[in-house]
């Protein structure tokens, strides 16, 4: 008879039921390549264009168990491997191409939005803790810094080899990679949208419903502008137009040199996620679950798609569809054309997470817990 | 359950006591199917079915995103169109009261809904409980997400708040409440809401915070509280990280701002107590209806001093302490004629010649009493086949029609008039509006009644109009986004009088009859008082003065107003109404014609109620493992349970050791019954017989009647045939037997209780059974049992309770009855006194003791609810075939209840022996649990 339960064997499964328990840091080269994502929205504009094109239907390549929910960051992707933390608190790295875990740690806190990639660092934030922004240095598979600042809800922003990151403790911070602190602004309110920006401004908005363009070089205040409600979604780029999407179902298309007002469209309903735009037309998600385009020269409603479930992520647009996902738990290509649905897919749960392109493939968070990727 | 089927012959012994849910209405479901829902219906209500699935789909949309949620389920929507019907509703074991209006069970995910006639409310109302539905799905999202349990859900004041908060505006009710709370400091901060749990009062202040929040914080952060869940455990720290505050520091913030927005209003107005006589000051009072009766002048009013809901008279110009003691004259709620007061719905009216008319629930639906205060005897009792809900009469000046407000069986609250002398009921109004509080115009020449059939109606606002009974044509009387309520003219006829919030507080006010008479584009309303508070029914006598219900200080008394005449004639406060040439309405909405939904027949899908599983080791009976589970419909009219286990020692006993019972209960119907099926073996104890251990092996099958006769009684049949094959263990010759039990029982209770037990009404049974071996002739006994309970009310919460029970058991292999214990013979050891005849008698003082008992830390409180106290005496004996002594016991005790789940007792006494020749020496110490008998 086989001897199953040894001491040996015993040891070694309470050896893994602990390493488990622990964490399992992984240590690996951070390769960089341009396709990489090393930021939500892949550049600082964040206007969701993807120049891939898809032929209908997808084929799955793989799935991930992640063993948690998702926040509203997607991964970013350095090389070949995709980062993302969960709202169970931890903090994986996953092969995108085989879907293979190359290692997790624990972050003691959830995370919510997507990371950032700064030099040979990967920059991610926790909603809670007492230090909530940390540099987790790759090739070491150490934590060199972190920083508290109340708490991360909104993606961070990397520009000129610097960090933006917006706290909840009301205060926009810049960074270098070491943690070195090169000014900070006070937004006097949460913030829990994206910033963008552009080569000298960045854009970010807090719950108080208020827009600040501030210098990328030290932070001082270039103008504001007050929306009706909080504004939640991140702030999109688009040329020189801002797009801000409040919780007052209204979207402002600001100037972005002096904040004036260019436009405002009423959605009719109320926006958390970013809104999306390429070639001059305007994609609005909101939680009513439409998804509506509009033309950004003159706010001409084009299409109005309905899902059947909240949408709180933001439409991804690429030359040929425009795809959406819903709490209805269907993935949606629409013809950017006139928004019909080219084709869709139903998960087994709800979709609350920005889908995240990259070389060609789609990669989804659903509520189930697991990672899929598609192409 | 276990003890049901083990006893199966022993049924006749089973018995209990209780109040009965009747299901007086047959009802027909059918299942109407949204994009989101499944509404539950019945054919008569089809078009308010139409109307609430329109409203839930409308809430939907609002709610998923408020909530930044959607839900991944279709949630059924159970509708009954009036509350009468809603009680007799099976998803819920427990009875509703008249004050819930819905639920949402979240076991099956049920909502369930009754109308009252007015559609905006029913809107409200759906909406409300989608919220719930909304939370409890978004929370559970929040927790699973977070890979947090999901064991627990924010407090119950943000959860109502919230459901208020997102379903209505501030309404009158909610705004009487909280400025009369603020102005006589009963707000209760957050840090010590759980002394209102569950009241209405919490629900209307969580409301009111979570507002202030909105307006304060913004809207957003309503959303944030439920997306922050997961960070604390305390809800209180859960609000530190979403708003900056807790629960202490937020109370600073609020109550103070309260008062900054609420003290003003006593710059121009004054406490209902200030500025008029109250003529009823204890208890909770309503509806007054005022009566020259010779000389004397009285009120008649619904009161409520004891528990009981019953209509008590005062005379108004009483000095002695008797004349201002209400007297009682109708006690409701203990029989099946006056069953239930709607105490906020129907007013009382009293005709010239004294015949007082008020409605009751009786049965199926309400019932129009006629009841002579001279001779003080129901004179007649209607009851209408179309009519479910019956609602404030009022008499015609010859006394011989009444008109009164009445709901359909489709849910339309509309206005009606009986003929009494040729009993005759006439339909006046019938559409979709609510129409309520009808009182005759002078000359009879028409009805002014109450409606929120204007423009505004939609926002839950009543105006006032005039039904022309000539015509039957319906012109405004009121026209305005405030509401007024309860008509009611002067003796001279020369005053309308009414109800209005036109400045903010519910005050009374009144418009010439001249001006209604002449009609006309405008005419003003003069304001008669100015409360802080709120007036409610304000009738005349036969003078210069006004009656009515005032709320003031968190309760309902009776007031009056004196020189009203001259008020009406002095005061400068008007409101002159515009009246538009052609005054639109609302039209209600409804989903009849979507092409989206659809209507299928109600076919029963069971899902799992409970189930459970455990492996127990006893050292008589050895290790025994198994499982039970329940299931039922979704309305909860069928219910099966199932038990499954093995007790088997060994390996040979495995097979036929099994044990397994079905069980199948079903309420839809008024006659309720149970049938099922068993087989049990293994090892047995016989509690009534201490030494007797035994195998058996039993099957059979039983079936059990229950047919309500009401609330208050029943009767109750069973059969069981059993095949009982015993092995005795211990010296003693096997027995076969196929047992066959058949008993009757009637069961009557009308009790009412505290936390503890009952303290007033009665409780009675009587059971006959025979039980005999059909096949061998080895057992053949009969039963009788008598069980008689009253409780004499001493105080409010003083009762002196009394039992008398005798049980029989007398034939072959005749079980024994036993007791002991802190249920019966107190003192006693549980169960030690047995015999086939049994007969105790109990008296108890039942009395309050401590109402609250609670503990404060630096860091917290704990409460421990309220102990009572009881004195008693006991008595009793049992035997088999020689009396042998009677015995008792002597003591006092404390009763503690937990969460009203749960009472503990405590007794200290002394035993008596010897037919009470015999006192114990020491005293004896008893602790148990259970409630009063």
């Amino acid at each position: 008879m086989k001897k199953y339960f040894s001491f040996k064997n015993i040891g070694i499964v309470i050896s893994l039921l602990i390493a488990g328990c622990a964490g399992v840091k992984f240590k690996t080269e951070l390769t960089r390549f341009p396709t990489d994502v090393i930021m939500l929205g892949k550049i600082p504009a964040r206007n969701f264009f993807d120049s891939s094109y898809f032929t209908f239907p997808l084929k799955q390549l793989w799935e991930y168990d992640a063993s948690s929910g998702f926040g509203t960051g997607t991964p970013i992707i350095a090389g070949t491997t995709m980062f993302f933390g969960t709202l169970r608190g931890e903090y994986h790295a996953v092969n995108v191409e085989s879907g293979k875990r190359i290692g997790y740690f624990k972050t003691f806190s959830p995370v919510q939005a997507s990371s950032a990639v700064l030099h040979n660092f990967i920059i991610y934030g926790t909603e809670g803790g007492s230090e909530n922004l940390f540099a987790y240095r790759v090739d070491e598979g150490e934590e060199m810094w972190s920083k508290d600042v109340g708490g991360v809800s909104a993606s961070p922003l990397v520009m000129h080899e610097k960090l933006i990151v917006g706290g909840l403790n009301d205060t926009v911070y810049c960074f270098d990679q070491y943690g070195n602190e090169h000014w900070k602004f006070d937004a006097h309110a949460e913030i829990r949208s994206s910033p963008c920006g552009d080569e000298e401004k960045i854009f970010c908005a807090s719950t108080n419903g208020l827009v600040y363009a501030l210098s990328v070089s030290d932070g001082s205040l270039l103008w504001k502008f007050k929306t009706g409600s909080a504004v939640y979604a991140g702030l999109t780029l688009y040329d020189s137009t801002l797009i801000v999407a409040s919780r007052d179902s209204s979207v402002y298309l600001l100037n972005a040199r002096s904040g004036e007002l260019k436009r405002k469209i009423s959605v009719g309903n109320k926006v958390m996620a970013t809104p999306s735009c390429a070639d001059g037309v305007l994609y609005i998600p909101d939680l009513a679950g439409s998804v509506s385009a509009f033309r950004l020269e003159n706010g001409e409603q084009r299409w109005k798609f309905s899902a059947k479930g909240v949408i709180n992520t933001t439409p991804v647009i690429t030359p040929k569809a425009v795809l959406v996902v819903s709490s209805d738990k269907f993935l949606y290509a629409l013809s950017p054309n006139d928004g019909t649905i080219l084709w869709k897919l139903e998960f087994p749960a709800r979709i609350k997470t920005t889908p995240l392109i990259w070389k060609g493939k789609i990669i989804i968070m659903s509520e189930d817990k697991y990672v899929y990727c598609f192409q | 359950m276990i003890l049901l089927f083990v006893s199966l012959p022993l049924y006749a012994q089973f018995y209990y006591f209780g109040h009965n849910k009747v299901q007086y209405t047959d009802f027909d479901w059918q299942i109407l199917r949204t994009e989101h829902f499944d509404v539950y219906y019945y054919p008569e209500m089809k078009d308010l079915a139409q109307q609430g699935a329109f409203f839930a789909e409308e809430s939907y949309k609002i709610l998923q995103s408020k909530f930044n949620h959607s839900l991944n389920r279709r949630v059924p929507l159970i509708f009954y169109s009036s509350h009468l019907h809603f009680e007799q509703t099976n998803t819920t074991g427990g009875f509703i009261p008249e004050g819930v209006g819905g639920f949402f069970e979240f076991l099956k995910g049920r909502v369930v809904i009754p109308a009252d006639g007015s559609l905006p409310r029913f809107r409200h109302v759906i909406r409300h409980e989608l919220v719930h539905v909304f939370m409890h799905s978004k929370i559970d999202r929040v927790l699973t997400d977070h890979r947090l349990p999901q064991d627990r859900m924010p407090p119950l004041w943000f959860t109502e708040g919230l459901a208020e908060a997102w379903s209505t505006e501030s309404d009158d009710q909610s705004e009487m409440l909280i400025r009369d709370a603020v102005l006589n400091n009963y707000v209760v901060p957050l840090q010590g809401m759980e002394s209102i749990y569950g009241t209405f009062l919490m629900y209307k202040e969580g409301q009111y915070i979570l507002h202030y929040i909105e307006e304060k914080y913004g809207e957003d952060r309503l959303m944030m509280l439920m997306e922050n869940f997961w960070r604390n455990s305390s809800f209180s720290e859960v609000m530190k990280a979403t708003i900056g505050k807790n629960y202490k520091e937020f109370d600073d913030e609020w109550t103070y701002a309260f008062k900054k927005k609420y003290y003003p209003v006593l710059s121009g107005s004054d406490y209902t107590s200030h500025a008029s006589a109250s003529i009823v000051k204890k208890g909770f009072n309503s509806k007054p209806v005022f009566y020259r009766n010779g000389n004397i002048r009285e009120v008649y009013f619904i009161g409520n001093y004891t528990g009981y809901t019953s209509i008590y008279k005062i005379n108004l110009d009483g000095k002695t302490e008797d004349d201002l003691e209400p007297q009682l004259i109708v006690e409701g709620e203990k029989n099946d004629e006056f069953e239930a007061f709607h105490v906020f719905q129907s007013k009382l009216d009293i005709s010239k010649d004294g015949m007082l008319a008020f409605v009751t629930k009786k049965g199926e639906s309400d019932a129009l009493h006629l009841f002579d205060v001279k001779e003080n005897t129901l004179v007649r009792t209607l009851q209408f086949n179309s009519l479910v809900v019956i609602a404030s009469p009022n008499w015609s000046e010859d006394g011989k029609t009444i008109v009164f407000a009445g709901t359909d069986k489709a849910g339309k609250m509309d206005i009606y008039e009986y003929d009494i002398p040729r009993e005759v009921l006439t339909r006046l109004t019938y559409d979709a509006y609510d129409d309520r509080d009808p009182v005759w115009m002078p000359g009879e020449a028409g009805i002014i009644f109450s409606s929120d059939r204007t423009p505004y109606g939609s926002d839950q606002i009543y105006n006032l109009f005039k039904f022309d009974l000539a015509t039957h044509a319906i012109s405004p009387v009121t026209i305005g986004r405030e509401n007024y309520y309860s008509p009611s003219f002067s003796p001279d006829g020369k005053h309308l009088t009414f109800t209005s919030n036109e400045d903010g507080a519910q005050n009374i006010w009144t418009i010439a009859t001249a001006d209604i008479n002449a009609g006309g584009l405008g005419y003003p309303m003069k304001k008669i008082s100015r409360f802080t508070n709120a007036a409610f029914d304000p009738q005349w006598t036969d003078t210069s003065e006004i009656i009515f219900s005032g709320f003031e200080n968190y309760s309902f008394k009776i007031y009056k107003l004196s020189d009203v005449f001259h008020t009406i004639d002095t005061t400068t406060v008007e409101h002159r109404f515009t009246f538009p040439a052609d005054l639109a309405t609302w039209s209600p909405k409804s989903v009849a014609g979507d092409t989206s939904v659809h209507f299928v027949p109600y076919e029963s899908d069971y899902s799992l109620d409970i189930a459970q599983s455990q492996v127990s080791t006893d050292p008589v009976f050895g290790t025994s493992g198994g499982a039970a589970m329940a299931i039922s419909d979704l309305l909860g009219n069928d219910q099966y349970y199932f038990l499954l286990y093995n007790n088997a020692q060994s390996s040979g006993e495995f097979l036929e050791s099994f044990n397994l019972a079905v069980t199948r209960v079903s309420l839809g119907q008024r006659m309720n019954y149970a049938t099922g099926i068993f087989h049990f073996s293994g090892r047995r104890y016989d509690l009534t017989d201490p030494d007797l251990f035994y195998y058996e092996r039993s099957f059979g099958g039983y079936f059990v009647l229950s047919y309500p006769l009401s609330k208050f009684q029943r009767v109750e049949a069973g059969t069981s045939l059993s095949n009982s094959d015993k092995d005795l263990l211990y010296g003693l010759p096997s027995r076969k037997a196929l047992v066959l039990s058949n008993s009757l029982s009637f069961i009557h209770d009308n009790s009412l209780w505290l936390q503890t037990g009952p303290i007033d009404g009665s409780r009675f049974l009587f059971t006959a059974a025979y039980t005999s071996d059909v096949q061998y002739g080895n057992v053949g006994y009969y039963t009788l049992i008598g069980d008689y309970r009253i409780y004499n009310r001493l105080a409010t919460r003083t009762a002196l309770a009394s039992r008398f029970t005798v049980m029989l058991n007398e034939g072959k292999e005749a079980r024994r009855f036993f007791m002991g214990g802190s249920w019966d013979l107190r003192g006693w050891p549980r169960w030690s006194i047995r015999g086939k005849k049994l007969w105790i008698m109990s008296h108890e003082l039942r009395i309050p003791f401590i109402d609250q008992f609670a503990i404060r830390f630096p860091f917290g409180g704990i409460g421990f609810g309220s102990f009572r106290g009881a004195l008693f005496f006991d008595s009793g004996s049992a035997w088999d075939n020689t009396y042998h002594s009677t015995i008792g016991s002597i003591g006092g005790g404390l009763r503690w209840s937990l969460f009203n789940a749960l009472v503990l007792r405590y007794d200290v006494g002394k035993r008596i022996f010897n037919d009470f020749n015999k006192v114990q020496d020491g005293l004896f110490y008893q602790f148990f649990f259970g409630w009063d008998f």
